[in-house]
Order: C-alpha cells, then sequence, then structure tokens
C-alpha cells in the first residue's frame, strides 16, 4: 500500500480515536457530574438540602401551617378586644362641651384588619359592603357566590334574620334580571368554587335539583327592587342593595333597595365581627388513605393520636372544658376486643354465678356453654370458664371464678392495661377510666332493669346511673389525694394495686357517697327510684358491686401512675419513680415491658422530623439524669434527690431491659435505638437552620449499644410521662381573662392582660393605636426570622431589605386588653332553627365554653350579647362569687375583686387544684327549675363551618343517629336474651353473652365513626 | 310733598310679612316628635303574618314590629335593647315532664332519620317534633307552638303570649305564672290564660304588671305559661318528675 496513504489511515484512526476518547470522556464527566454534582454540592455544602431530604419540605409546610394558626389567633384576639371595647366605649365620644351627647369616632370600616390571609371584618350598621364590577356574567357570578355565603350565615344562625352585605353596584355595566342572577348561580355552582355542599345550597336557593326533591324545594331567592326604571333587576341605577337573609313568610336571601324587607335585628346595628378564612389546620387522613403528593405533614388518625395524644392546635377560654376531650381519647377509635370479651366475660361470670349453676349445668347447657366460651374468650378468659366448667360443681366453680378473677385481669392486663397505662391521668385517666367502667356497668345493670320494669324515660335512668356510678368511683379514691404517700400509708402496694386496707377503705367511700347522694339528691333519687321501682335496691347493689370488682380492681395500676403524676406536678421527675428501686424485680421488668411497647407503639407513629422536635424539647430534662454519650446516670442529679443508690438502680435498670428482651421481639427494640441513632446524628439531614425548625439539633451521639439502648428507653418512658403531661396541661386553668392554645409538647401559650395592664390605655385614640398596631411586634420576629433563613440559603444573593423594628412599647400589643375580663367568652355550637321544616337537627346544642379544635376551618361571627349562667356559690366545692370574702378551711383568705363590672351581673369563678381562678357558667338545665341565674355579659363566638373541607371538626357538633344506633344495640343485647329465657332459660345466658358481644362491637364501630375528626 | 303709602298696602304688607315670618317659624320650630305606626303597629294582632306561598297555615310573629326593631329573637333567646342596654330573656320549657330548650322531638326520631339525607331529615322533622318556642306558628298541624315576647309599651314592660290551637286542644289546661322570685311561692302572680283574643289560629294574652324581675342583676323569678302552679312548681323542684307541660321565659 502506498505509504503515505497508510500513514493517512493511522493519522485519521488516531484522530477517531482522540475523539471518540475525548468524547467518552466527557460523556462521562458530563453524566456522572449530572449524578454526582448535587452531592459535591452537598458535601461543599451549598446544596439545596430537599434534594436529599423530602422532610424538609415537610418542614416548611410545618412552618407555614404554623402560620396558618398564628395568623387565625391574632385575628381572633385582635376581634375579641375590639369587640370588648366597642361595647364598652359604644365606639363614640362625648361631645366637647356636652356631658352626655356622643358622636361616633368614625366608621367602623376603619377596625377592618388583615392578619396574613385572615380577614377581620366589621358586620356594623351598613353590614358588610362589597363592591361589584364587572359585566352581567361576571357580577352575577361574584352575586351568586355572596348568596350561597349568605345562606350559610343564615343556616348557621339558626335561620333568623340575617342582613349579611351591602352590595355597591355602581361598577356594573348592564342590568341582571333574575334569570341572569340564577344563571350566574348555576356558574359558580358548575365552578370548581363550588363544592361539596355548595352545589345543594345552590339547588335549594333556585328551586332545582332532582325530581322527587323539587317537589317540596321552592325557589328561595327574590330581587326585589323598586327604583330605578327596571324593576327587579340589580344595576347601577339602584346602589347600593342590601343582600339579607329574610324569613319574612318565606325564608328566601333577598336582594333589594327595600330597608323594610329586610328586617334588620338591632344587634346587627351595633358592632359585631366576621373572621374569614379563620383556620387551625390539620390534615389527618383515614387509615388505609395515601398521603397527599403535595402534603408531606399528614398522619393518620390513629397514628397522630397515638403519637400526640390531643389534635395539633387547641385553643380554650379559661381552660379546656372537660368533656369535649372523650371524643378523641384513643380508646374509641380501636374497636377493644380485648374489654369487650372483658365486658362480656364478667358478664357470663356474674351470670354463672347469679343464675345458679344447677339449672346450667344440665348436660346441654354445659355443652353450650363451654362451646360459647372457648369460641369467644379465647386468650384472655378460656382458662377461667373452661376450667370451672370442667369442674362441674357450683361451689368450685364460684370459688374457683373467684379466685382466679385477679389471674383473669393479669392476662388480660397485657392487651387493655396497656392502654390504661398510657393514658392521660389523675383526674383525666381516672375519669378514663371510671367512665369506661361506669359505661360498662351501668349499660349492662341498668338497661337492662329498665327493659324488665319497662321503663319509658330509659336514656334519663341510664344518664343518671353512669353519673351516679363514675362520681362513686371518683369518690371512692378521694382518699388516695389526701395522703402524701399511699404506699407508706398501707394503702397501696410497690405494684401500685391497692392493698386490703386500701381496698376496705375505697369501698367505705363509695357507700358513704351512695349513701349520700341517694339522700341528698332529690333529683337522682327521683329519676331511678320512681323509673326502677322494686329493682330500685337491687339496682343500686349491682352498681356497687360492679364497681368494687369491676373498677376498683383495674385501677391499682392507675394508683401508681396518679401518684408519679402528682410528683411530676410538684416539680419531680416522675421517670425515676416509675423505674423504682423498691420495685421488685419481676416488677421492674413488667414496668420496663410495658414503657418499651407502649412508648414504641406511640412513637413509631411519629414522623422523624417531629421525633427530632420532640426530643429537643425533652433533652435538657433527660439530660438531667442521663448522659446522652455513655448513657449512665448522672450520680449528682439522681442520688440523695430520687434514687438512694444510683449503682443498685443502675443494675436493675439494665437487668429490666436485659430479662424483658428475652421475652419480646428483639427486632422492635432494635428499631428504636437505630432509629434515634439516625435522628441524633442526622446523617440524613444535610443542614438544618434554627431558623427554619425553632430548635436545636442534638449533636451528641452515644456510641455504645448499652447506652443507646438506655437513652432510647429512657427518652421513651419520659416521651409518655410528657405525653401524659401534655394532654393534661390543657386541664390547667390558665386565668380568668385569658385564651389559651396549646400544641403537644410545647408549653401552653397564655394571651392574657399581662402586657396590656401596662398600657396607659386612656383616650379613644389611645385604643385606636392599639388596635392599629396589635401584633405588629409577632409579625416583625416573624419577618426577621423568615429573612435570616433567605439570607442563609442565597449566599451572595441579594441583601434583603430591612425591617425596621417598631417601637418598643408595641410589644405590649398583644394578648386581651383588661376590659374583656367583664366578659365571659361562650361558643354558639349547632342549634336548631326557628322555622320548622328547614332545619334537621332536632335539638339546640347549648352555648359552651369558648374552644376551638383543629382541624377548624371556618368564618367566625362574633358579637357581643348575653349567657345565662345559674348562678352558684359553693365554697366547699371551690365555687365562688364575686365581690365575697370567704376563708378556706386552711385558713387561706380569699377575696375576689368587686365584680369587673359593678353594673353589670356578677361572675362565678372556680378554682382549680393550685387555686387558680376561671369564669363558669353553669347552665340552668343542669340544675332545679327554681334556681337564682343571672345572664352575664358574654361574647359569642359563632363558627360557620367551611362545608367543603372534610374533615372539618372545630368542636364536637351533634348527631343522634349514632346514639341511636347504639341504643338500639342495647336493647337489643338484653332483650333477646331475654325474650329466649322465656322459652329456653339455660339457653338466655349464652345467647345473651354471644349477642352482646356482638352489639358492643357493633357500637365500638359506630363511635368510630362520630369522633375527632368528624364534628358530627 | 312724600307721597304717602297707602294704608291697605300697609295692612297687606304687615300682614304678609307676619305670615312668612310664621311660616318660617313654623318651619323652622323643632317638630316634636310622633311615634308612628303605620308599620310598627300596636295591635299585636297585625303582628302575625301568614305565609302567602305555602297552603298551610304557617303563620310568623314578626318581632321587629312588635318589638319596633329593639327586639330579637334568636333560637334560644330573646335580645332586647332596653333603657339603651341589651337584656336577655331564655327560653326554656317541659313536655310532659321532659325538660327542653327551644323544642321537643320525639327520641324516635333518631331511629326513623338514620341514613337520610338532610333534606329528608328536614321534611322528616314536623312529624316527631311534639312542642317547639318559635316565632313560626302553624295553629293546626299538631305541634304545640308558643312564643313569649317583652317589649315596652306605655312606659311600662309587658309581655305578650302567643299559643297555637294546637296548645289549646293538647293542654289540659293554661295558667300564667309570673313574679320576682320562684322561690318565694307566695309571691307569684297566676291566673288563667285568656283564650278571647285570637287572629289567625293563634291566642294572644298579656301580662303587664309586676314585671321587672329581668331588671335584677340576679335574676329570681321569670314567667311561665302552661300546667303550672305553684304547687306543680314546688314539685318539680324537688325532683319530682310531674306529667306536665309549660314553657317559660327567664
Amino acid at each position: 500500500m502506498n505509504k503515505k496513504l497508510k500513514q493517512g489511515i493511522l493519522v485519521t484512526t488516531k484522530l477517531v480515536n482522540l475523539i471518540l476518547a475525548i468524547a467518552v470522556i466527557f460523556g462521562s464527566v458530563y453524566f456522572m457530574g449530572q449524578t454526582l454534582w448535587p452531592s459535591f454540592k452537598a458535601f461543599m455544602g451549598v446544596s439545596d438540602p430537599s434534594v436529599f431530604d423530602s422532610s424538609i419540605e415537610r418542614y416548611s409546610e410545618m412552618g407555614a401551617e404554623h402560620a396558618e394558626a398564628m395568623d387565625s389567633i391574632n385575628a381572633l384576639l385582635y376581634a375579641i378586644n375590639v369587640l370588648a371595647w366597642a361595647d364598652e366605649s359604644g365606639y363614640s365620644e362625648t361631645v366637647p362641651g356636652t356631658t352626655d351627647e356622643r358622636e361616633y369616632i368614625g366608621q367602623y370600616s376603619e377596625l377592618e384588619r388583615t392578619f396574613g390571609d385572615k380577614i377581620v371584618k366589621a358586620t356594623a350598621i351598613d353590614s358588610e359592603t362589597v363592591g361589584l364590577r364587572g359585566s352581567t356574567t361576571q357580577v352575577a357570578y361574584e352575586l351568586a357566590k355572596l348568596i350561597v355565603e349568605c345562606r350559610y350565615i343564615y343556616e348557621d344562625l339558626g335561620y333568623s334574620n340575617t342582613r349579611c352585605f351591602t352590595v355597591d353596584t355602581n361598577g356594573l355595566q348592564g342590568h341582571i334580571t333574575e334569570t341572569e342572577l340564577i344563571d350566574g348561580i348555576h356558574a359558580y355552582k358548575d365552578s370548581a368554587e363550588c363544592e361539596g355542599n355548595c352545589e345543594w345550597t345552590c339547588d335549594e336557593l333556585t328551586g332545582e335539583g332532582w325530581f322527587l326533591w323539587n317537589i317540596f324545594n321552592a325557589k328561595n331567592l327574590r330581587i326585589e327592587i323598586n327604583g330605578g326604571d327596571y324593576r327587579d333587576t340589580v344595576s347601577s341605577e339602584v346602589t347600593p342593595l342590601r343582600l339579607c337573609a329574610d324569613t319574612h313568610g318565606l325564608d328566601e336571601i333577598m336582594i333589594t333597595d327595600n330597608s323594610q324587607l329586610c328586617h334588620t335585628p338591632y344587634e346587627q346595628l351595633v358592632l359585631g365581627f366576621k373572621i374569614e378564612n379563620f383556620n387551625l389546620p390539620q390534615e389527618v387522613i383515614y387509615e388505609g388513605g395515601h398521603l397527599p403528593v403535595v402534603s408531606q405533614i399528614a398522619y393518620t388518625i390513629d397514628s397522630w393520636l397515638r403519637g400526640f395524644g390531643d389534635p395539633k392546635y387547641v385553643i380554650y377560654y379559661g381552660v379546656f372544658p372537660e368533656g369535649e376531650e372523650e371524643y378523641w381519647g384513643l380508646a374509641g377509635y380501636q374497636i377493644a376486643w380485648a374489654s369487650i370479651l372483658i365486658g362480656e366475660g364478667i358478664g357470663l361470670g356474674i351470670d354463672l354465678l347469679t343464675f345458679g349453676f344447677g339449672r346450667f349445668f344440665s348436660r346441654g347447657a354445659g355443652r353450650a356453654a363451654t362451646a360459647v366460651a372457648q369460641q369467644a374468650v379465647e386468650e384472655t378468659g378460656q382458662r377461667v370458664i373452661t376450667e370451672t366448667v370442667q369442674e362441674g360443681t357450683e361451689q368450685v366453680i364460684k370459688q374457683s371464678f373467684k379466685e382466679t378473677i385477679g389471674e383473669f385481669f393479669e392476662r388480660i392486663w397485657s392487651r387493655t392495661g396497656r392502654r390504661l397505662f398510657t393514658k392521660s391521668v389523675t383526674r383525666a385517666g381516672l375519669h378514663d377510666a371510671a367512665g369506661e367502667a361506669a359505661e360498662e356497668g351501668v349499660q349492662r345493670i341498668v338497661r337492662r332493669a329498665c327493659v324488665e320494669t319497662g321503663v319509658e324515660n330509659v336514656d334519663e335512668v341510664v344518664d343518671a346511673a353512669r353519673g351516679l356510678y363514675r362520681d362513686a368511683a371518683h369518690a371512692s379514691l378521694d382518699f388516695l389525694d389526701e395522703v402524701e404517700d399511699p404506699i407508706r400509708e398501707g394503702f397501696v402496694d410497690a405494684s401500685g394495686r391497692l392493698t386490703r386496707e386500701g381496698r376496705e377503705r375505697a369501698l367505705t367511700r363509695m357507700t358513704d357517697y351512695f349513701d349520700d347522694a341517694l339522700v341528698h339528691d332529690p333529683v337522682l333519687r327521683g329519676t331511678l327510684q320512681d323509673a326502677l321501682g322494686q329493682n330500685f335496691d337491687r339496682v343500686i347493689v349491682n352498681l356497687q358491686r360492679e364497681i368494687t370488682d369491676g373498677f376498683l380492681s383495674r385501677i391499682g395500676r392507675l394508683s401508681r401512675i396518679q401518684m408519679f403524676f402528682r410528683r411530676a406536678r410538684r416539680g419531680m421527675l416522675t421517670l425515676a419513680q416509675v423505674f423504682d428501686p423498691e420495685l421488685p424485680q419481676d416488677q421492674l421488668e413488667r414496668a420496663v415491658r410495658g414503657f418499651m411497647d407502649d412508648g414504641l407503639d406511640h412513637l413509631r407513629y411519629m414522623h422523624d422530623q417531629d421525633l427530632i422536635r420532640f426530643m429537643a424539647n425533652q433533652q435538657p430534662a433527660i439530660d438531667l439524669f442521663m448522659d446522652r454519650g455513655s448513657g449512665e446516670f448522672i450520680r449528682d442529679a439522681t442520688e440523695g434527690i430520687l434514687i438512694d443508690n444510683v449503682d443498685d438502680f443502675s443494675r436493675a435498670f439494665d437487668d429490666g431491659i436485659r430479662n424483658a428482651l428475652r421475652e419480646q421481639s428483639v427486632d422492635t427494640f432494635i428499631d428504636l435505638p437505630a432509629r434515634y441513632t439516625r435522628v441524633i446524628t442526622g446523617e440524613r439531614m444535610l443542614r438544618i437552620s434554627k431558623g427554619i425548625y425553632g430548635f436545636a439539633t442534638p449533636r451528641i451521639l452515644p456510641t455504645n449499644p448499652r447506652a443507646v439502648r438506655r437513652l432510647a428507653l429512657w427518652t421513651t418512658a419520659y416521651y409518655l410521662v410528657s405525653r401524659v403531661e401534655s394532654m393534661h396541661a390543657k386541664f390547667v386553668p390558665v386565668g380568668p381573662n385569658a385564651i389559651g392554645f396549646r400544641t403537644p409538647y410545647d408549653a401552653t401559650v397564655i394571651y392574657d392582660d399581662t402586657y396590656t395592664r401596662e398600657l396607659d390605655l386612656e383616650t379613644q385614640e389611645d385604643y385606636l393605636n392599639f388596635f392599629r398596631h396589635y401584633a405588629d411586634y409577632y409579625y416583625w420576629e416573624r419577618a426577621r426570622a423568615e429573612e435570616g433563613l433567605t439570607e442563609e440559603e442565597e449566599e451572595g444573593g441579594e441583601e434583603s431589605q430591612e425591617v425596621s423594628a417598631p417601637p418598643r412599647e408595641y410589644q405590649y400589643y398583644y394578648g386581651l386588653l383588661p376590659l374583656v375580663d367583664k366578659y365571659y367568652i361562650a361558643l354558639i355550637k349547632d342549634m336548631h332553627d326557628d322555622i320548622l321544616g328547614t332545619g334537621w337537627r332536632p335539638f339546640d346544642q347549648l352555648p359552651q365554653r369558648f374552644h376551638l379544635v383543629s382541624p377548624c376551618k371556618a368564618d367566625i361571627l362574633m358579637k357581643v350579647s348575653r349567657c345565662e349562667c345559674v348562678q352558684r356559690d359553693e365554697p366547699q366545692n371551690n365555687i365562688y362569687l364575686t365581690g365575697k370574702h370567704y376563708v378556706l378551711n386552711d385558713g387561706t383568705e380569699i377575696f375576689y375583686d368587686p365584680n369587673p363590672d359593678p353594673n353589670e351581673p356578677p361572675f362565678t369563678y372556680r378554682l382549680d387544684e393550685e387555686n387558680q381562678p376561671y369564669k363558669e357558667c353553669f347552665h340552668p338545665d343542669w340544675f332545679p327549675l327554681d334556681d337564682y341565674k343571672v345572664n352575664v355579659k358574654c361574647i359569642q363566638i359563632n363558627p360557620v363551618m367551611d362545608q367543603t373541607l372534610d374533615p372539618n371538626y372545630c368542636y364536637h357538633g351533634s348527631n343522634p343517629g349514632h346514639e341511636t344506633m347504639k341504643f338500639l344495640t342495647t336493647v337489643v343485647e338484653f332483650a333477646v336474651p331475654v325474650v329466649v329465657g322465656i322459652f329456653c332459660q339455660p339457653c338466655a345466658i349464652p345467647i345473651g353473652f354471644a349477642v352482646g358481644l356482638a352489639g358492643e362491637s357493633l357500637k365500638a364501630y359506630v363511635d368510630t365513626q362520630h369522633r375527632w375528626p368528624h364534628h358530627s | 310733598m312724600s307721597k304717602k303709602i297707602p294704608k291697605n298696602i300697609i295692612y297687606i304688607g304687615t300682614g304678609a310679612l307676619i305670615l312668612i315670618i310664621f311660616i318660617v317659624l313654623l318651619i323652622s320650630l323643632p317638630r316634636k316628635k310622633v311615634e308612628g305606626h303605620k308599620y310598627f303597629t300596636t295591635e299585636p294582632a297585625t303582628w302575625i303574618e301568614s305565609d302567602p306561598v305555602t297552603e298551610e297555615d304557617d303563620v310568623k310573629i314578626d318581632v321587629m314590629k312588635a318589638t319596633r326593631a329593639k327586639g330579637t329573637v334568636e333560637v334560644t333567646q330573646h335580645n332586647y335593647i332596653y333603657d339603651n342596654k341589651l337584656v336577655s330573656f331564655f327560653y326554656h320549657g317541659y313536655y310532659q315532664g321532659k325538660r327542653f330548650d327551644v323544642s321537643y322531638v320525639d327520641p324516635a326520631y333518631d331511629n326513623a332519620s338514620i341514613n337520610l339525607s338532610i333534606e329528608q331529615k328536614r321534611l322528616l322533622l314536623k312529624n316527631y317534633t311534639k312542642i317547639q318556642i318559635s316565632k313560626r306558628l302553624n295553629p293546626s298541624d299538631g305541634i304545640i307552638d308558643a312564643l313569649i315576647l317583652g317589649k315596652e309599651e306605655n312606659d311600662t314592660f309587658v309581655f305578650y303570649i302567643f299559643v297555637d290551637e294546637d296548645w289549646k286542644q293538647q293542654l289540659g289546661y293554661t295558667n300564667i305564672m309570673w313574679g320576682d322570685d320562684f322561690k318565694d311561692r307566695e309571691s307569684l302572680h297566676t291566673r288563667q290564660f285568656d283564650f278571647s283574643q285570637q287572629s289567625s289560629g293563634i291566642y294572644i294574652d298579656k301580662v303587664d304588671y309586676d314585671t321587672d324581675w329581668f331588671l335584677s342583676d340576679i335574676i329570681k323569678g321569670g314567667l311561665m305559661v302552661g300546667e303550672i302552679g305553684t304547687n306543680i312548681l314546688e314539685q318539680l323542684s324537688t325532683g319530682y318528675w310531674m306529667n306536665v307541660t309549660f314553657v317559660y321565659i327567664r
């Protein structure tokens, strides 16, 4: 070959190889760079952390969510303050040179403000004015939205005459007839803005819908405009127009220029407020639902309550109303098979004992009973029942049953005991336990008696008996609160169970309470005695027996926790008491096991970042007693204060863990320290900024497994205790003039008059300035925090603009004004309406102490009105009237200041255990007919809930349907055995057992559908 | 020589001047405020308005008209601006011995309304409601209707009581009992309801003396209408159950 050609080919080949090599190298570099560049950036500390950790995105959402809640609370507090001041001052001042002539200071609209996207609007004489601009199609659509909104307000106010808006149509181009308005409603109905109940409301207004309903549904919309050239049309010629809900015979939403057609209630001629977009957000989804793609912060209902105990945001006036927390008590979400089995098992046992074994243990009935027992009472009661059945003689059966009842409860402790163990304790936990026991016992004993007697007002009788049972159960353990240390006194043993002496004391207290209640409470006695007749005595005896055998035998475990909690509230750490060195080894193991299982069970459901937050909040307290690095107990802190011998305790602690691990699945417990390791080191987190998360990342890493286990268990135990404390905190009053705001594991935020008392507000202008700058300091600080984040993320980017600091006195422009103390703040709940046939709720929910619970999205209507309260003055029950002087048993003198407003009726106050006062308002229905009462000034807060949001809770609404379901199943439970017993007496018992089992499960299922976060 | 103004011109001019002055004074004098009754009528029968749309006998008491826009009835309470101060009255009742606030519904409604839509529940509610305190009354639907309304009249405070035909048919008797202190039985006034005045099937009575029980800070009294008397009040207050029906306002 030609040499030159060969050289040419060689060069070309080399050139091609070079090009290919370069291409490969650059391609590789490019390809790897695309993959590794984010890592490289992260390594260099300049990446967006959310690329690696989507939970950071979640935290941004949490920050936004918290800001939403804070904006809502600021709007609420602002409106309360302005209402109180406007009512007090009349929003007017004396005309100079006169003594009693007053002139308005300004327009009510000047008091309107926004907090985030929460708009506080005045609803006063001229009502809320809305300007409408644009073409007829556009305005008709906007008008349709206003009409639907007016309907919502109208419905929520119980169909009272309501002035919703004043409509300014100056900007309308053209004329809108009624037909075009209805077209506008159609357009709105078809739009994405109108969801759920909105569509139904549109049909209600236009009188349209599917044909059966349409027969009854007339149009509920009317235009009556007499001015201008075009009658009954909306135009710019006649403005402003009134948009109102008028019950003038027709229950319509009206658009009119005739003020006499919309009869304005006088109260709407004074100041009221509407807060738009009020929102205490909380995303909870149902079990099995997919986490929303956008939102990373949603929990399932079950997992949220397991982890946190209470809903995310809870606000309340003075103190959280006791009893309302039952609607999210975790027990209600579990079909507690164990407790159902226990309840039915006990019932079966009692039946066996009381109905006589002789008849029961005929050959056929014995086999039936065995079959039923074996089938239904599996792991918990089987041994008891089948053994006793096999014995065959009545006496032996009874004795055996009584002896093994203790063990019976031991076995079921592993199921239900744990649940009881982790509940909120002292008042709340005792309340729960007593309530549970009351429910089971009363349902069985009293309803059965009512069926036998043929009582008509069964519900009333059951309610009375339930209350008696619960109060007696509480009273039976009162003596434990009277002693410093029940163990030392010999009432309680080391494991927390009542000793014989304690049990005797409890029984004495219980019977005393029964006697006292039935003698001194004529209403109770009358209700029960009249209803039950000759069965009265038997029912009372059975109730007492139920308390003895049911409640008191379970309560042993809780009494221990009562003591722990009492000590915690006195500032002593409860954890050391849980791992008390006096505990026998097996008891320590049981406690350790309990904490492991319960704690893991709860903490497992927490998102990692919530776990970080929790640990950060608790870390200082944990650090007091345990060195995070080594896992050793800190000698100085623990010895002599809480634990006499740290070494012994340390050994016992480790032994407890080791022995417990032998029985428990090791995997579950290893998972926790692994997870703790991960969150402690933050290995999934590249950067955590204090500005975003509001806390510092724990930095110390325990290295040895023993230390990790100890830290994990100690933290878990502390979690359980702090969960209890967190849930209980809402029952600690925040003051007579205060709003409390709670999120789990955080200290309660109290909005009271501490700051505002320092202000020298005298003139109207002083107050107006206060309102203009209310919460300004908070928003300035928030803006600073957000800007700080921006600077970190965008190094070298634009400098943010400085937000100038407000005057220092604006720090005091927060909380409640002192004059709000002249009012009681009430929540207006679901109400019946005043037009028969258009309402569907058969009864009204009574006004209640103000409280709201997330999720809560609503427009809030507020005004000053009056609330009726029965006047009580019972110093022995810590109930006091203002203006009076009291000397308590311990010599403490209490004097409540003269009524905040001497021109108004007195308030009733209640003291909690720590002598903290809060206003109380007892409803007249709870007291005798002729009791004295007062109509106090109150600020009524009425949430108009967003119908398109589901779930949306705010407070527990009314829905009697499910109560009926429960009642029916209970009737069936007792009626069926009675009927069967007529024809086949031995058959009644096992059949009753089986039917009872089915009935209880059904009731439990029904219950879960009508609890938080369902409004009703 | 000056021309003399004719006397008749002087007289006419003076008269016109006087007339003008008189007219000006008449116009500029502040008018005495006279209470109008064209809309805010004084006859209680005129406050009862029928529902022109439905074929039923629904009527409504126009509270605004009755109270000259000073009062409202908001479901459970009746608010009134009295002497520039807000006073409130709260409604309660007993139906055959069972307490209620505004309406009593047969508990069987709960069962009957399960799984119904809201609209169906609304329609069904009529069939189970036994008694209600409301400004909308129907004298012939079988539901006992009543309303007690307070207002100022002739420098005193009076209470108008409205009950329908169903009330008259279903209750055994109707008394009115009122006073300053329910615990002081001797001080209470009691008389029979006067059914002589009626309009559109609604009977109207009025209590116009000794009605200032609501002015004290602590409300000890009130006004009751129905199967009530001092002995019945005594029994109920001690917890004894009685099969009586009445409504009251406090």
